[in-house]
């Protein structure tokens, strides 16, 4: 082998090499450079070579590979390009070295490579993965927007039930490290229902859009408003205790009852507030929000346009509901139903000729309960038949022990209620003769008290019912007549020996208005031929008294005499004289405060309450017929109180939560009974 | 200035967030070097064995450059020139930084003039190497940056093309060469390292700002290096900053290029040195 041929090596090197002195400029250049770019020998040496950049490359030639290149002594595979004689671009990568000492003259070796397919390839991978981030970008928008609707409310803006889930969530679960408390304040609009149906759900929407607007601006900026659902909102803010809640939600009260214009009228608009604490007994979500709802339905019915707080020891009257009603699953069997007797007295004679049986729960810790606290259980989960058996039972038996115990006295009659499933009941009539024979009681001893509307859910049914009855020779009596639809005319085909007249008829005996009238007519239809026994049936009503002059207008027999039930040791022994006083039946302390579940008033309000749906074992009393909730139960309490004051004495059945029609300001007594 | 032997918190930050290095004399007068873009503090390498005797040298990395915080990279901040002036003075509050003279090269010319303005007493002058108010022509105002915003667009493009060498792990690596001294492969390696997405904004933020309306509330005395031949400062830069900035003084260097500080360093150190020798 010769020697090698350095000069041709360097000339025709399969790239292009450059020797640039330390200013940058190009000392030595080869053929395969020049053949390359196009350019001429002399027009490149002692040139720069930043010369042959485009300008964006001539740039970061300057201020990063130049720096790089005099302190560290090397850049590798720059990608750049080089403009050729004709200006066009060609792409290359570069790498150079400089040697050469700090001080003295240094040189800089410089390979350039034709890279065209792999600067195309990169800056496609580039674009690439711009777009690939613009993308990812654009999604994460488009999700942000997503989330935004699943979590928010499109009528109003507010957070909906989602958002205000997770607000709420994330809330309390930052609430160990605060001071403050987490107040939870749910707001339902009083009477929004009207709204709506007066004005359409054009207005009601708009309406919902002012409260949310009106909320939103009285709130601190921290806190959270949420529609909840319909007509009910949610306010989130930190409080420092119950007191500043509760000056939140009279801002609040204050700021809705600004009359707003919709559609051209104004609209005044209310709400009630419940109000609950996060505190150590509501540690989810779930509980805060049941325990603001319980206190909302208590500012409902304390009369609406307030707000109450809940207080976290008061048993759940969902839950107290379930327990209540697997105990009376057992009660019966454990012996732990009672029967009073409401006794009625002949105010011609002053004899008690009859008793009413009315059931009691001794409730092992409770105490007696009435039955307003549990008829409508029974009725609900179907323990009435068994609840009613027992009582038809032990009030035929206990008229047994009476006639027993004073055999030579005229035997006192006995009433006992039956519900509208006991009236429908094949088995009913089996179930009366049997307690007859058993006992060996005169069926006409016996009579049966029936609602009027128990009646008419299925006359045609009820109709074969009590023509049964009949022929064993009990009695029947319609209770509570008025409250429905029965007309006389209607009733006169059913054999009835009795009309106890409701109360909302009787209250005004005794005053200018028609209902003396009314009632003072009802015997009048007594002369028909349909009526079995024509001269014996009685119209009364059991919570009425007036002057002995008006009321014997109206009765051949007297109501009860206004005393409580007795239970049954205290037996009408003495019929020529007054009973013996019973002792009182004992109240239990609070207990309506104790019992947010008592029935609605709907008449006062003239708004349908809400539906028992919501869970919270809300009894509704409608506006029809204020006693239809618990009147079908049939077994109801009439017991009376106080004893007549007055002229008119109006006595109210002892179910704590009135229907309302009988306001107790005519008692002469409060309601803290 | 005194070196505390506790450092606050906000000292400890700052320092890990910009790499902060500090050598020379811990009593001397502060010299604090901004660098500018395409490089990192390294790039004062060459220049700072001549100020270590006598003055307390303190070097950092622009957010997004070295080994900044990339962690505490805040893309919005850094789109113009505000986050990187504001970086400076928090480092120097941070830093407890007095009398300061600022060094700085290329754009960290124009953070230091807007800096010097917004907190005078911070600054006792300005060393401002192959600087520029706007590198982009404005014919209508007679100034010529040297550049039009198609150039700055190319510029850009240029950093695409290197983008994922850039991104790389490892840069690429020059083979041995018997006549090269050796610099170690580690430093090679991370040598002016440049992370590609965020060289982008800093050259978008480098070439495009334009703080000629700063330049006369800027009263620090100031020294500006010209160097000949500098196409990012092109001659009429020089003279017209010496024109807008009171009390500077124009330098024209011999040093070709724009990086005087690496191409030239002794040449560059003494025009400092002159300059700081003669001001009071």
């Amino acid at each position: 082998m010769t020697d090698p041929d350095y000069e041709q090596f360097f000339q025709q090197a399969p790239c292009g090499y450059l020797l640039l002195d330390d200013d940058g400029s190009i000392g030595m250049v080869n053929d395969t450079f020049l053949h390359w770019t196009g350019h001429r020998r002399e027009d490149l040496v002692g040139s720069k070579l930043e010369r042959l950049l485009p300008v964006g490359d001539r740039l970061l030639f300057s201020t990063h590979c130049v720096p790089q290149l005099k302190l560290s002594g090397a850049v590798s595979e720059v990608s750049l390009e080089v403009l050729d004689v004709e200006g066009k671009r060609r792409a290359a990568l570069l790498t150079a070295v400089r040697t050469g000492g700090t001080g003295g003259p240094g040189s800089t070796k410089v390979i350039v490579f034709s890279a065209h397919e792999r600067r195309k390839y990169e800056l496609e991978l580039v674009e690439a993965r711009r777009s690939a981030e613009d993308s990812e970008a654009r999604s994460a928008k488009a999700e942000a927007g997503l989330q935004h609707l699943a979590l928010h409310d499109t009528l109003t803006g507010l957070r909906n039930r989602a958002g205000l889930a997770s607000t709420l969530e994330a809330a309390l679960a930052e609430r160990g490290t605060l001071e403050s408390e987490l107040a939870v304040l749910l707001l339902d609009l009083d009477r929004f229902k009207a709204v709506n149906d007066s004005l359409g759900h054009g207005a009601g929407d708009e309406l919902l859009g002012i409260v949310a607007e009106r909320l939103a601006a009285t709130v601190r900026t921290s806190s959270t408003v949420a529609r909840f659902a319909g007509d009910e909102f949610v306010v989130l803010e930190h409080v420092a205790g119950l007191e500043e809640a509760g000056h939140l939600a009279d801002r609040i009260l204050d700021t809705l009852s600004a009359p707003m214009v919709i559609e051209g009228l104004e609209v005044v608009c209310s709400a009630s507030i419940g109000v609950a604490l996060a505190d150590r007994e509501h540690t989810t979500l779930d509980r805060l929000l049941r325990g603001a709802d319980i206190a909302m339905y208590q500012a409902k019915a304390d009369g609406r346009n307030t707000w109450t707080a809940h207080d976290p020891t008061e048993a759940d009257p969902a839950v107290n509901r379930l327990q209540l009603l697997g105990e009376l699953r057992t009660a019966i069997s454990a012996d732990q139903l009672r029967l009073h007797y409401q006794p009625r007295m002949d105010l011609a004679t002053g004899r008690i000729n009859s008793v009413e049986a009315l059931v009691r729960w001794q409730h092992p810790t409770r105490g007696l309960l009435q039955p307003v606290d549990f008829i409508d259980l029974a009725e609900e989960s179907g323990l009435i038949r068994h609840l009613g058996a027992w009582v038809l039972e032990e009030a035929v038996a206990q008229s047994a022990r009476w006639r027993n115990l004073s055999p030579e006295q005229q035997p006192v009659d006995m009433a006992v209620n039956l519900s509208t499933r006991q009236l429908l009941d094949p088995e009913l009539l089996e179930l009366v003769s049997g307690a007859l024979s058993r006992h060996a009681v005169d069926p006409g001893q016996l009579t049966l008290e029936i609602t009027e509307t128990a009646l008419m859910e299925n006359p045609v049914m009820a109709l074969e019912i009590l023509t049964a009855l009949k022929d064993l020779g009990v009695g029947l009596a319609i209770d509570d007549f008025g409250t429905g639809y029965a007309s006389l005319t209607y009733l006169k085909d059913f054999p009835i020996d009795e009309l106890k007249i409701d109360r909302s008829f009787v209250q005004g005996l005794g005053g200018d208005d028609g209902d003396s009238a009314i009632v003072s007519s009802w015997p009048m239809p007594s002369g028909s031929a349909r009526w079995p026994r024509a001269w014996r049936h009685r119209v009364s009503s059991p919570r009425c008294w007036t002057s002995a002059a008006t009321w014997r207008r109206a009765s051949t027999t007297a109501g009860p005499w206004p005393r409580r039930p007795w239970p049954p040791g205290w037996a009408p022994t003495a019929p020529a004289s007054r009973p013996r006083a019973p002792p009182q039946e004992r109240t239990r302390p609070g207990r309506r405060t104790s019992t947010p579940s008592s029935t609605i008033s709907g008449p006062r309000s003239g708004t349908a309450p809400r539906s028992s749906s919501r869970g919270r074992g809300t009894r509704v009393s409608g506006t029809g017929s204020p006693r239809t909730g618990d009147h079908t139960a049939g077994v109801q309490s009439e017991e009376m109180i106080g004893g007549p004051e007055g002229d008119v004495v109006v006595g109210d059945t002892d179910d704590g939560g009135s229907p309302g029609l009988l306001g107790r300001q005519h008692l002469g007594h409060d309601g803290a009974r | 200035m005194t070196v505390d032997s506790v450092l606050s918190p906000a000292h400890m930050e700052a320092m890990r967030r910009h790499h902060v290095t500090v050598t020379g004399q811990p009593a001397g007068p502060v010299l604090l070097f901004a660098h500018g873009f395409g490089c990192d503090q390294n790039m004062w390498q060459r220049l700072l064995p001549h100020f270590t005797d006598r003055y307390q040298v303190v070097l950092f990395d622009h957010m997004g450059s070295g080994n900044s915080d990339q962690a505490g990279y805040d893309a919005g901040k850094y789109s113009d020139l505000d986050g990187y002036v504001s970086d400076i003075l928090e480092l120097c509050a941070a830093l407890d930084l007095r009398d300061v003279t600022l060094v700085a090269h290329s754009v960290a010319t124009m953070m230091a003039m807007v800096a010097a303005g917004a907190e005078p007493e911070r600054f006792s002058r300005l060393v401002l190497v192959a600087p520029s108010p706007s590198y982009i022509d404005d014919p209508a105002a007679g100034y010529v940056g040297g550049f039009t915003r198609t150039d700055i667009d190319d510029l850009l493009n240029s950093l695409d093309s290197n983008y994922f060498a850039w991104s790389a792990a490892v840069a690429p690596m020059v083979m041995g060469n018997p006549g090269t001294p050796e610099l170690g492969e580690e430093l090679t390696a991370s040598f002016c390292r440049t992370n590609p997405d965020t060289a982008r904004n800093f050259a978008r933020v480098s070439f495009l700002s334009d703080i000629r309306d700063s330049l006369a509330s800027v009263r620090t005395p100031a020294l500006i290096l010209q160097c000949s031949d500098d196409m990012l400062a092109p001659l009429e830069v020089g003279r017209y900053l010496q024109e807008h900035l009171a009390g500077s003084e124009l330098v024209q260097l011999r040093a070709s290029g724009h990086v005087p500080q690496a191409s030239a360093p002794e040449e560059t150190a003494t025009a400092i040195l002159g300059y700081l020798e003669r001001q009071p």
